[in-house]
């Protein structure tokens, strides 16, 4: 025998490697999954007694990786069960620091579906968290429904699995084509039956450690052939070996007949204790030494069990987190001690034998475990009761399917006069249940009632109310809900009991004034009611769903400023995976804050994530909100027929829900489409509507005021300045009450435009002004309702203002940032002819791309960013025209002086026309599309003289000279530091030669020379500051420069040769000489200057 | 409960999934009659909702095969601009209810509810109809699937009726295309003796389609359940 011993030490005390017997080596296989690692599921499946297990324990226990070993059993077949017997235990190894550990059920008040996928989720964002290399075993895996949701979720997970986790799914039988879809995307290992079962070799092995060497060689073949390898039966026949020596029985045996055989020829050698205590734990699935011993009144219960395992006899151990050790029998086995009770005891002993191992667990407090076994036993009092015990544990967990399937096994007379029983199969019934619910939890109401229980009463109302809501019942039929709710809270509210269930109730209410009847504000109040109860008794899913449906609340009523604190609150309560209602709702505030930055694409994405959660999850709540983003996404990305298209579904779902608030914001989304799209007709009736139907209704919330900016806007359109003025006046002091900042923006901004038409224009400025400064404190950059038109309007005329000229910047750079410029200037231009005015002048101009011309090196003339297309010119006179210009520094050149540039000896008549022609080329192609002329342009020409705009047209060579200048006033004033910044800010900009393609252009010359001049000195003076810095390597570099210029300046020959000396490369300092000697030989045909030689000689002499 | 909802329109189908889960039904949906006829075979709802007019296999042909299976399926259609004659025609293959769209909450609780109780009473029922006297009006009492087999027995007692007529339909009313042509043929007879006639118990999507086909045209007024 080789013993397994546990590894407490590095893994959870709870999930152990079960400790396996292992006989027999399995190398083979070992060596299968080692050259497999990558592959991250495992799935090992063979008939009872295959050594599948000992297989994947006897592997994991070689492994120092971590190791979780959950047996299944049909209970898991609920996801819900499953997914708690599996989070926390993987949590505490990959996410120990995370989330709260009271995590209930992962549904929530907005959700109608039991989806397994939230399940999925939650697991796989869990396995995502950390990075410790993690070995999960999911045995018995065929204990589950096939079709149940757990199995989905294991196929969720084996499908998604990440690197640092390995499943082992270790089953009796699975679909075929479960295992091949895995298997082909190459994500699934398998080991099959035929992989498990011995070789030969492998029998012979398994005798021999068992002490049966005087096997012959044939009898392990006769054996091997009879058992087909099968692991179970090799341990019955050595088993039957042990027993009897004779060994003619095997030549006779058949494989079918190896169970039969064992019960018929060795079960019955056991002693009589020992066959009665098993054939009666039998009745459990696992047990405990504690549990077994007073059960069968046995004091040496727990030595039974250690030997049976010992000896391999289908008994193993397992660890259970509250009992410790226990002990669980192979599923053979047990099958066929439970055939023995069968036939050995009547139906009334076997009840009696189930019913006292129901209160053997009883004893124990193992209430949950005693149910199936009053129920088996018909013991339905003790049944009941014990439901009612473990009933709202049991609902707080989601575990709804054994509650439902427990409470269903019972006969309808008990449960039917059972308060507790009726409510909790209501509840595993939950929405599912519809109409019914409401009917059933009302007979349970009166039950509670009249054995006064607070409890069920407080429970039963919350229920009832949410069944209502869900099933849209009206709101007077709700509120009526809601006050009996509320008067039963009073009523227990001095008692400082059933904290859980007020909580429970006030959530409900909560739910049903916001989604039921729309009172907001004390749906809010009722939800932090149940908050605050959440946080005294530590129930995180309580302040959850609460916190849930107080967002759900801010949301409704658009305050999403509001909406996105709770969420940031509430972020350590809620994980994402297990709360898609958390995430819906965080998905809407992303969307919301997305569309009012106009970062329509990530709305566009969290859009499509929504839509997918809301129905699958079947949050009904949740849509509406969904489909006006989705519109309005639609409307400021021009698609106006969907987001009409769209609004109508608004209005079909208002017309199905009964809500007429949906039919107003219906009627608002196609206001705001038509409005968008100009048709001014159709948005102000459809606005008309809007607002009826909300002062119907009384809602005085954010689509109500929007809708009235809405109207206002479309009014201005249309000219109904007095009916534009009384709705926007309204909604501005709404939005005021509300403090939504960007919509009193926008409403003043409105207003600007309002009183502009009535021509109010110092009140028109001032609306104006207060919409600019917001626009910059508040940083935004569009607005929710205007139309990009209107918006642009707005701006250009905010901007046109007497304002700070930072302000005005600010405005213009935010509307170019949403706006085509080109729209804007022709905006300007219409607002110019129309008032006949030059105020806007000034915020044209901030709007004209800025022109940069490169003159040194490649001549470059830049529009904005574009460089201007060579094509544009119309010919080489304006470019020259341009030359010209700059040659004179651009700025009050008389025009004369350009005409005798270029066309030197021409006529005055003649070169006055050449000149206008040209510089109307010139424009022309500087301006290209700015369109018509507003009176503003790059170039100027007042009274025969020539300029460039010096705030939209930049020079380089402008620039040079400036910095050199600087350079030289700081050399001056012998701030050296300060001179060296200036004259390589100067020697940057020195690309090449002053318009170096017009080499033969002889006016040009003298500003080149004079230029490159400029250019030597600074580079020679650079270098002189640097070595006084001894910066020796820049000084080098400067010099290397000079005489890569002018190769003929023997002065930067001698300084380099000093600089190399005094550094010590006396050779690099001959080679400089050499260098200076060979050039003025060559170009001038001299010897250096003396001063030059004398030099070269004492560096030659002074270093040998 | 399981429902099936076919329709090529995506939102109608959202909406639709969202109301009959929030009713606790476990819902499947199609957007063509191809899908929604193979799911129909794989799941056997016991209510199928379908839209008349789609590309493809359109509702009357989905009724069709429904009725192939003989499951005893509640088939509601749902109608929209113009397509009322196939409407009528999806009577003759036993559709079991109307809705009308855009949907009302009214309608579809109404055409559910109608289901529930259609499915609780067993197979459609066999025509038939008798009469109350009073001195001042006629209470005529419709039962079961009303055709054009009919037409005698309603003539008779369109004779014998009092000025003053009511029309009591029972819970199982159902009628075929021949059937509403008698229906009209008994109103006019009704209307040219001078009398009123009004109608009771008709259901809500009962009466919206009668409306549709004309036989508001006939001069009659209609009353619906009152709980609808």
């Amino acid at each position: 025998m080789l013993p397994v011993k546990w590894k407490h030490s590095r893994m959870n005390k709870t999930f152990p490697i079960p400790e396996v017997r292992e006989v027999v080596s399995r190398d083979r296989l070992f060596l299968k999954l080692d050259r497999n690692t990558e592959t991250n599921t495992v799935f090992i499946t063979g008939q009872a007694a295959q050594g599948k297990s000992t297989l994947a324990a006897s592997y994991l226990a070689r492994s120092s990786e971590t190791t979780l070993w959950f047996h299944l059993t049909r209970k898991e077949s609920d996801a819900s069960c499953f997914f708690h017997l599996v989070f926390h235990p993987v949590r505490r190894i990959l996410d120990p620091s995370g989330g709260l550990d009271n995590i209930g059920t992962v549904s929530s008040p907005l959700s109608t579906t039991e989806e397994p996928g939230r399940y999925s989720e939650a697991l796989i964002d869990l396995f995502a968290a950390g990075e410790t290399k993690v070995n999960i075993v999911l045995d018995d895996l065929d204990a589950l429904d096939r079709d149940s949701d757990t199995m989905q979720v294991i196929r969720d997970l084996a499908g998604s699995l990440t690197p640092n986790i390995r499943l082992f799914l270790i089953s009796r039988g699975m679909s075929e084509m479960e295992v091949h879809g895995l298997k082909l995307e190459n994500k699934m290992i398998c080991i099959d039956n035929e992989d498990l079962a011995f070789t030969l070799e492998e029998t012979e092995l398994f005798f021999q450690k068992k002490g049966r060497n005087w096997l012959s060689r044939e009898h392990i073949e006769n054996i091997h052939t009879v058992t087909e390898g099968w692991v179970g039966g090799i341990v019955l026949v050595s088993e039957t070996i042990r027993q009897k020596s004779d060994l003619s029985w095997l030549s006779e045996l058949i494989r079918g007949d190896l169970v039969e055989y064992f019960s018929k020829e060795v079960y019955p050698q056991l002693e009589k204790e020992i066959k009665d205590f098993l054939m009666k734990i039998s009745v459990f699935e696992e047990v405990d030494p504690r549990t077994a011993e007073s059960f069968t009144q046995n004091p040496s219960a727990g030595k039974i069990l250690e030997t049976l395992e010992r000896r391999n006899l289908f008994i193993h151990r397992v660890m259970e987190e509250k009992s410790g050790v226990t002990f669980r029998m192979n599923r053979l086995f047990r099958d066929f001690l439970q055939r023995e009770l069968e036939t050995r005891q009547s139906g009334e002993q076997i009840e009696s034998l189930l019913h006292e191992a129901g209160e053997t667990l009883i004893r124990f407090d193992e209430a949950e475990k005693s149910i199936p076994f009053f129920i088996r036993a018909g013991s339905w009092e003790a049944a009941g009761d014990s439901i009612t015990r473990i009933g709202t544990d049991f609902l707080i967990k989601g575990r709804v399917r054994e509650l439902a399937e427990w409470i269903e096994a019972m006969p309808e007379m008990v449960v039917w006069k059972d308060p507790w029983l009726i409510f909790y199969l209501t509840m595993t019934r939950r929405i599912k249940g519809g109409s019914r619910n409401v009917e059933d939890f009302r007979i349970a109401l009166d039950l509670f009632r009249e054995r006064e229980d607070i409890r069920g009463i407080l429970l039963c109302t919350a229920y009832i109310i949410e069944a209502v809501v869900f099933l849209k019942e009206s709101p007077d039929r709700i509120n009526t809900w809601i006050e009996q709710g509320k008067s039963v809270l009073e009523s227990v509210n001095r008692r400082p009991t059933f904290t859980w269930a007020r909580a429970v109730l006030w959530q409900q209410i909560g739910f049903g004034y916001i989604a039921g009847n729309g009172d907001v504000p004390k749906g809010i109040s009722a939800c932090r009611n149940a908050f605050i109860l959440g946080s005294k008794i530590r129930n995180a899913e309580i302040q959850l769903n609460a916190s849930i449906v107080i967002i759900l609340g801010h949301v409704y009523t658009g305050n999403f400023h509001e909406a996105e604190e709770r969420l940031e609150e509430m972020k350590n309560l809620a994980h994402d995976g297990m709360h898609p209602e958390y995430r819906t709702l965080k998905n809407l505030v992303r969307i919301d804050l997305a569309l009012k930055k106009g970062e329509f694409e990530t709305a566009e994405y969290y859009l499509d994530m929504s839509q997918n959660d809301i129905e699958k999850f079947g949050m009904i709540f949740l849509y509406p909100g969904f489909i006006e983003a989705r519109t309005l996404q639609r409307v400021y990305t021009g698609r106006i027929r969907e987001a009409l298209e769209l609004a109508d579904h608004l209005s079909d779902f208002s017309v199905l829900s009964g809500n007429s608030f949906y039919q107003g914001n219906a009627h608002r989304l196609m206001a705001l489409a038509f409005y968008h799209s100009r048709n001014m007709e159709k948005a102000a009736a459809e606005a008309g509507r809007a607002v009826e139907i909300f002062d119907f209704n009384r809602n005085r919330d954010l689509h109500y005021y929007t809708a009235k900016l809405l109207r206002g806007l479309v009014f201005l359109h249309s000219r109904k300045i007095d009916l534009a003025e009384q709705v926007l006046e309204n909604a501005y002091s709404g939005f005021k009450t509300m403090k939504l900042d960007l919509f009193i923006t926008e409403t003043a901004a409105a207003m600007g435009l309002l009183y502009r038409e009535k021509g109010e224009m110092e009140r028109a400025e001032s609306f104006f002004l207060q919409a600019a400064s917001e626009i910059r404190t508040e940083g935004y950059t569009r607005f929710v309702v205007m139309s990009p038109d209107d918006f642009i309007t707005t701006m250009v005329l905010a901007a046109g203002c007497d304002m700070q000229e930072d302000l005005r910047r600010h405005l213009i750079n935010t509307l170019t940032s949403r706006a085509d410029a080109v729209k804007v200037r022709r905006c300007i231009r219409t607002l110019m002819a129309e008032t006949g005015s030059n105020q806007l002048e000034s915020v044209y101009r901030l709007l004209m791309p800025k022109v940069r011309i490169r003159t040194f090196g490649e001549f470059k003339v830049l529009i904005g960013s574009r460089e201007l297309d060579g094509s544009r010119w119309e010919g080489n006179k304006p470019r020259l025209l341009l030359k010209s210009l700059l040659r004179h520094h651009g700025h009050e050149v008389p025009k004369d002086m350009i005409v005798e540039d270029i066309w030197p000896g021409s006529s005055v008549k003649a070169g006055e026309k050449n000149f206008k022609i040209n510089l109307h080329r010139l424009r022309k192609a500087l301006e290209g599309d700015l369109g018509e002329n507003p009176g503003f342009s790059y170039i100027h020409l007042e009274s025969g003289i020539v300029s460039m705009d010096p705030e939209l047209v930049t020079v380089d060579m402008n620039e040079f000279v400036h910095f050199a200048g600087k350079g030289h006033e700081c050399c001056s004033r012998e701030m050296p530091e300060e001179a060296l910044y200036w004259y390589e800010k100067a020697c940057g900009l020195y690309r090449g030669d002053f318009l170096e393609e017009e080499p033969y252009t002889e006016w040009l010359e003298q500003q080149r020379i004079s230029l490159r001049d400029e250019y030597i000195y600074m580079l020679t003076k650079k270098a002189e500051i640097y070595e006084d810095l001894d910066r020796i390597p820049p000084a080098i570099r400067d010099l290397k420069k000079v005489i890569e210029i002018n190769p003929l300046q023997e002065s930067a020959y001698r300084n380099l040769m000093i600089l190399y000396a005094d550094s010590g490369e006396t050779n690099a300092a001959l080679q400089v000489f050499d260098q200076c000697r060979h050039t003025i030989r060559e170009e001038l045909d001299v010897e250096p200057d003396p001063r030059t030689v004398r030099l070269y000689r004492e560096i030659r002499s002074r270093h040998g | 409960m399981k429902v099936l909802v076919i329709d090529d329109e995506k939102p109608t189908l959202s909406m639709f999934r969202l109301f009959l889960s929030a009713y606790g039904y476990t819902v499947f949906v199609a957007e063509d009659g191809e899908t929604g006829v193979r799911i129909f075979e794989r799941e056997r709802p016991e209510i199928v909702f379908t839209d008349l007019k789609m590309p493809g296999m359109d509702g009357l042909e989905v009724l069709k095969k429904i009725r192939e299976e003989k499951t005893g399926t509640e088939v509601i259609i749902i109608t929209g601009h113009g397509t009322i004659d196939k409407a009528i025609e999806a009577l003759d293959f036993d559709a079991s209810d109307f809705i009308n769209k855009p949907v009302e909450k009214a309608a579809l609780d109404a055409a559910l509810k109608r289901a529930r109780v259609r499915m609780e009473s067993g197979p459609a029922q066999t025509f038939s109809m008798w009469t109350e006297e009073s001195e001042t009006r006629t209470d005529i009492h419709i039962k079961g699937k009303l055709s054009g087999l009919s037409e005698s027995v309603l003539k008779n007692t369109a004779e014998k009726s009092a000025v003053k007529a009511v029309l009591c339909f029972d819970d199982s009313f159902a009628v075929d295309r021949e059937g509403i042509r008698s229906l009209i043929s008994l109103i006019a007879r009704l209307n040219e003796k001078g009398g009123t006639v009004s109608m009771k118990g008709l259901s809500y999507n009962y009466a919206r389609f009668f409306q549709m086909a004309g036989l508001q045209g006939a001069a009659c007024e209609m009353e619906t359940q009152p709980d609808e």
